[in-house]
């Protein structure tokens, strides 16, 4: 075996995976906060078709979702950058139980129980968004009956 | 002398203070020191710095990086803190399980033997439920509150099957009491935000203030101090690392399944069993997705309990026994799918495990407590693929869509069967009545003294089984 040679494409893979790893993260240091917004947008339009949300809300929302969830902002964004295709074969990521399914099921729940959806029956066409809840209360539930004494 | 007490008592979670309530419903005047590892947290301040202890179980117990993980608190009220405040009795049969199913082994005590004990641990933390989960683990006397209302879920499953499927017996109150609010359902009740479930700090303050008991806190029990076969006294370090020893007539050990044995096995106690037999459920979660039934509507976190793979398990002799737990949480999410939203169903079963002689407690060379668990028993591996096989028949009344496996759970949070009790001496580490069987003025209590690992939550028997161990000792 050659080992200068081995040497030499050693340091070739090296020097591209670096590069492989760092572009995502340039990027996400880059354009991070609209890149994102822009999923969340394209995510809250596909489920809720007909329904109006304020440019400034889904800005707003999305901010508060990822600092929240600041766990899988940069998971996010480098899944958002990927081909579509890509994103479905890659399985991605556990965190994301391995679809884009759950991830905008993740996005698009968070939205609806933090906004005045479900208090208007869903039927009103325009949608506010209330603002991030509480770190407590992370997962209010706005379904549930209480009993009365 | 000043440092002499009628009663040590090491830890102060669910074991140690309904053994301690019991013997002053019985001796008012016992002088009684309390010694615990950790703080006094209030309620307020865990909910402020969203912990409910500043130590970590990762911190408290070693073990290999590649085992399952045990989540305790360590603080006033130990697991009363952190628990999630379901209360489910154990049944009948979960105490015979030799004389049974030849599995395992029988427990020192049989369910009627507990029962009265858990009416009054359930009076004591106000506990919520349905009287009809009398037909699996019957009972003496009513629920002293009423049961939570349960989701159209549960509804459909009570009335298809009346015998098997209850709504949650739990200590998160459905009605504001004196000392609780009402649940409001934001599932997050190892911080509740409204302080709706039962804890020591809000149920039992007259033990926490009471004149007759001092508490060292920052005290870390680390030996019980013994001649001849007696306990004497308990040597404990302080936040400096002070040693420090007080003395007492009687000694009980509540630390919890992993410190109990590893304070056991630093004093010198030898018993061969001594921190054999560590479990606890193995957790599985699957998500359903229904045609035409909107999930969330009940009043708490988890709304219904199904034991049509426990009780009525007819196959417990090869596999572990079973507990559904329907969610009313948002736990996976809401449907993607317009005015679908709620057509899901987030279920929880946990599945009976046993002890077995290859996982235990043990001391590092620091002397530091160490879990070896490398694996669930196949016996809870059979209990799972039961579950896998008959879930469809389980949650037949439903119009279910699909029903998607989801994952293992990590950890139950419940450490079980480290020492455990039985009446053979040789085989057990504490007789029926919680006496260590080489040394008969320690008691220990909590979930540590389970003989074996049935699928229900542990904490409301945990607290039976010291009101039942304090009323016999006195
Ligand atoms: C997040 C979470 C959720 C849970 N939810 C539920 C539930 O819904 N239902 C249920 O039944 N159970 C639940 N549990 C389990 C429950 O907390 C335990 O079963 C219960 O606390 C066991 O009681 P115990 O007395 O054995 O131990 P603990 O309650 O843990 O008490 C042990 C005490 O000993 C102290 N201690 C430990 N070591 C030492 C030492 N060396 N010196 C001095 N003091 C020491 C601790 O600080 C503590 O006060 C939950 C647990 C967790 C972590
Ligand atoms: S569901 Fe919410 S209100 Fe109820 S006990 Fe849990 S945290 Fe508290």
């Amino acid at each position: 075996m050659n080992k200068s040679i081995e040497r030499r494409k050693f340091l070739k893979i090296c020097a591209a995976t670096s590069i492989v790893a760092v572009l995502p993260l340039g990027i996400y240091v880059l354009d991070n906060e609209s890149r994102l917004c822009q999923l969340v947008e394209e995510i809250l339009t596909k489920h809720l078709p007909g329904r109006i949300i304020l440019q400034a809300d889904i800005e707003k929302f999305s901010k508060d979702f990822f600092i929240e969830r600041y766990d899988i902002a940069l998971k996010t964004h480098i899944f958002s950058v990927l081909a579509p295709l890509v994103r479905v074969a890659s399985g991605f990521d556990e965190d994301l139980h391995g679809k884009i399914d759950n991830l905008e099921r993740m996005i698009l729940t968070k939205f609806l129980l933090n906004s005045d959806f479900f208090a208007n029956d869903a039927k009103k066409k325009t949608i506010i968004y209330n603002g991030a809840t509480s770190n407590i209360c992370r997962t209010k539930n706005p379904f549930a009956q209480f009993l009365t004494p | 002398m000043d440092d002499h007490y009628e009663m040590i008592v090491i830890g102060s979670g669910f074991g140690s203070l309904f053994f301690i309530k019991q013997y002053l419903n019985k001796k008012p005047n016992a002088k009684i020191a309390v010694i615990e590892w950790g703080e006094n947290r209030s309620h307020s301040w865990q909910v402020t710095n969203n912990k409910n202890s500043e130590f970590s179980s990762s911190n408290t117990h070693a073990q290999d990086s590649h085992h399952k993980p045990w989540n305790y608190t360590i603080g006033l009220g130990g697991g009363t803190n952190c628990w999630f405040g379901q209360t489910p009795r154990f049944i009948p049969a979960d105490f015979e399980m030799k004389s049974k199913f030849n599995i395992s082994d029988d427990w020192p005590f049989s369910y009627n033997d507990l029962e009265p004990y858990y009416m009054a641990a359930e009076n004591i933390m106000a506990i919520s439920g349905s009287d009809a989960m009398g037909k699996v683990s019957p009972r003496s006397g009513s629920f002293p509150l009423p049961p939570h209302r349960v989701s159209a879920i549960d509804e459909i499953m009570m009335a298809a099957q009346p015998n098997l499927h209850f709504p949650i017996a739990t200590a998160r109150s459905p009605l504001a009491l004196k000392n609780r609010n009402q649940c409001c359902a934001t599932a997050q009740c190892n911080l509740c935000p409204v302080n709706a479930k039962f804890t020591a700090h809000n149920g039992l303050t007259e033990i926490l203030t009471h004149p007759n008991i001092t508490y060292f806190m920052n005290a870390q029990a680390r030996e019980v101090i013994h001649h001849n076969g007696t306990a004497s006294g308990v040597m404990y370090l302080t936040n400096n690392a002070e040693e420090r020893s007080i003395y007492g007539d009687l000694i009980v050990l509540g630390a919890n399944g992993i410190q109990s044995p590893a304070i056991l096995l630093r004093s010198g106690i030898n018993h061969p069993q001594t921190g054999v037999g560590i479990c606890e459920q193995l957790g599985y979660e699957y998500e359903v997705f229904l045609n035409g039934v909107d999930n969330f509507g009940g009043s708490t976190i988890t709304t219904g309990l199904n034991y049509s793979l426990y009780d009525s398990h007819p196959y417990r002799e090869k596999a572990g026994a079973a507990l559904f737990y329907f969610e009313n949480r948002i736990k996976h999410g809401l449907r993607l799918e317009e005015g679908r939203w709620r057509q899901v169903l987030p279920l929880l079963v946990a599945i009976e495990d046993l002890p077995q002689t290859s996982n235990r407690v043990s001391l590092n060379s620091q002397g530091q407590a160490y879990v070896s668990h490398a694996n669930v028993s196949s016996y809870a591996r059979a209990g799972l693929q039961h579950v896998h096989d008959n879930i469809e028949k389980v949650l037949a009344p439903l119009p279910v869509e699909k029903i998607i496996p989801l994952r293992e759970r990590p950890t139950e949070s419940h450490i079980q069967c480290s020492l455990r009790s039985g009446h053979d001496a040789n085989k057990f580490v504490v007789d029926g009545d919680s006496l260590h069987h080489k040394m008969r003025n320690l008691v220990v209590v909590g979930s540590s003294t389970f003989t074996t690992c049935p699928p229900a939550n542990p904490s409301l028997t945990v607290a039976a089984m010291s009101l039942r161990a304090a009323d016999r000792l006195v």
